[in-house]
């Protein structure tokens, strides 16, 4: 079978770097990552690309952390920095308030368990529940359960910041 | 039935029932539908769902698409040399990224040596832009970086100095392996294999192949896999200015150079000594000095390659070629004078230091290497089998003990 590989970049590439930045944290590293994971795939023609495609990104993912390359992100955020000061022009309220709950979010996938934000982002980007359950390693009956958790979690960690940043 | 949990009430929500194993899919909607106790959770369960999407839709980057084109540019002068897949390098591990250059017919010259080269790692600058450069040794005496050494500026050396120019000709147009570093940590390394590359000079009778591979074992299985070409006087004949990148299969039948010739094919079987050494003893301890003469050896049998046969003996030759737990930077094939079937190993210990291993070929001894400069550098040797292993770094006669036992024992 012959895979249309513009139709699997057009429909995969947003979802990867989605999940790659919730992951990373950086948008500029999450897009390196999701291309170097398509030029694997580009290399390798797996049969079943999305979901080949989200095992090597979640392993590039897994990597970045392990190594902690401490460099390039660190010149990311000056770069980003410099590009919010410019982009705070128009509306510093707005962007400010964009930023802010982007921490909230990210504090709030931070205070999952490794498995269930895994299972949680997977979903979102768009994984079928078979696809989830290969990755995580999972039962997929088990995908369920875990993503009930798992949204039931982030929704009360994301409240109690909320409460928190407004008693502030 | 019995009411429904909320993991299968959340894969109901996210339409998911039909990829589940169990149950029936029709009865779960139908009894969801119609139980208010369930359709009550439900309604809570959906809220928590859609709050989770909110949430999580806050977090959402603006993604660009680069073009397609520029990946799959990337994909193909990425991409290593085909084999076939029936090939046991399919099978392999794909972990680390190594490459071993295998010199062929480097020496015409019976009673020359390969010009070892202990402290700078590769001897062919040519090569450096397909190779993970061994890093800088620094001298102990004057603390000055990579000077040139006695070695480099002897005649041997020169001729293989000369010879790099012409592989290093013909390896430039390989701009993209230039490209093939990435930063990983605080060290660069392949972020692929480069093509296979054969490179030739008949005026001076030199051959050269570069063979990728991303791990030792796979340098072992190709290595093994191919027959012995013909040997004259420890020379493989390879084509005249033939430059051939991106093939493995048609270099890899001179790669068996480093198996120990046959009686057959007219090569000059190499001296042995008869007598037997212990296996695994360490015979020879010659810290910072000349290699010992006391020296044993047993002989191998007659017109068998010598690494199938120690991996059979030990069940992996990986392990005895390497230290473990040190990064392989390369591996290359040698020849001492005419015996052919050598194997010079170099790992990294720390940054900026190596550990190079010489197998020796089969009849060689440690005293036969040329001597060692005053480099700052230890060197012991090993006999396994009536085969030496020499170890030279900077390290301490003792500290290399300990580093060729964790090699005999593969830990």
């Amino acid at each position: 079978m012959t895979i249309d590989w513009t139709e699997v970049y057009r429909t995969t590439f947003p979802d990867l770097v989605r999940f790659l930045h919730r992951k990373v944290w950086d948008l500029e590293r999450a897009q390196d990552l999701a291309q170097e994971a398509f030029v694997r795939a580009l290399r390798h023609e797996p049969k079943t690309p999305r979901a080949w495609l989200f095992q090597v990104a979640s392993n590039l993912a897994r990597d970045e952390a392990r190594t902690a390359i401490r460099r390039k992100r660190h010149l990311t955020l000056l770069k980003s920095e410099t590009e919010d000061r410019q982009k705070s022009m128009p509306d510093p309220a707005r962007d400010l308030a964009e930023r802010e709950r982007m921490g909230q979010v990210r504090d709030a996938l931070d205070s999952l368990s490794e498995r269930d934000r895994e299972v949680l982002l997977l979903w979102d980007a768009g994984q079928s529940y078979t696809e989830i359950a290969r990755q995580a390693g999972l039962a997929i009956g088990a995908v369920g359960t875990t993503l009930a958790r798992a949204r039931r979690r982030l929704a009360d960690a994301y409240q109690e910041k909320e409460q928190v940043d407004v008693a502030r | 039935m019995s009411h429904v949990d909320e993991g299968t009430l959340h894969a109901y929500l996210d339409g998911a029932l039909d990829e589940l194993p169990f149950g029936d899919a029709q009865v779960i909607r139908e009894h969801i539908a119609t139980c208010p106790e369930c359709s009550a959770r439900l309604e809570e369960e959906q809220q928590i769902r859609e709050d989770a999407i909110t949430i999580l839709s806050g977090a959402l980057p603006h993604v660009e698409l680069p073009p397609l084109e520029e990946l799959r540019l990337r994909a193909e002068a990425t991409s290593p040399p085909r084999v076939p897949r029936s090939g046991r390098l399919h099978r392999m591990g794909w972990a680390a990224s190594v490459m071993l250059a295998v010199g062929a017919g480097w020496m015409l010259r019976g009673d020359q040596v390969f010009p070892f080269s202990s402290s700078d790692g590769f001897n062919v600058p040519g090569q450096v832009p397909s190779l993970p450069p061994a890093p800088p040794v620094r001298s102990e005496r004057d603390g000055s970086a990579d000077e040139p050494s006695e070695k480099a500026a002897s005649p041997v050396a020169d001729r293989s100095s000369a010879a790099s120019v012409s592989v290093a000709e013909a390896v430039a147009p390989l701009d993209v392996q230039a490209q093939s570093r990435r930063q990983i940590g605080d060290q660069e390394r392949l972020a692929f294999a480069p093509s296979a590359a054969i490179v030739t000079d008949p005026a001076r009778r030199v051959g050269f192949q570069l063979v990728t591979a991303r791990e030792p074992v796979a340098f072992r299985d190709l290595l093994q896999e191919k027959p012995s070409p013909p040997v004259s006087r420890g020379v493989v004949e390879l084509p005249q200015r033939e430059i051939m990148v991106g093939g493995i299969e048609p270099v890899l039948p001179n790669a068996s150079l480093v198996a120990t010739r046959s009686s057959s094919d007219g090569g000059v079987a190499p001296q042995r000594d008869e007598r037997e050494a212990p296996r695994g003893r360490v015979v020879s301890n010659a810290s910072r000095s000349r290699g010992s003469a006391s020296f044993a050896n047993r002989r191998a049998p007659e017109g068998r390659d010598r690494w199938q046969d120690s991996g059979r003996r030990r069940g992996g030759v990986e392990g005895q070629l390497v230290v473990p737990g040190f990064e392989l930077i390369f591996m290359e094939a040698i020849e001492v004078g005419s015996a052919a079937g050598g194997l010079r190993v170099v790992q990294r210990l720390t940054p900026g230091d190596t550990l190079e291993l010489l197998h020796l070929p089969e009849g060689v001894q440690p005293s036969d290497l040329p001597a060692l400069g005053d480099e700052g550098l230890g060197q012991f040797s090993m006999s396994r089998d009536g085969l030496w292993v020499v170890a030279r770094a900077r390290r301490s006669g003792q500290e290399l003990e300990v580093l060729l036992e964790r090699l005999d024992n593969n830990r």
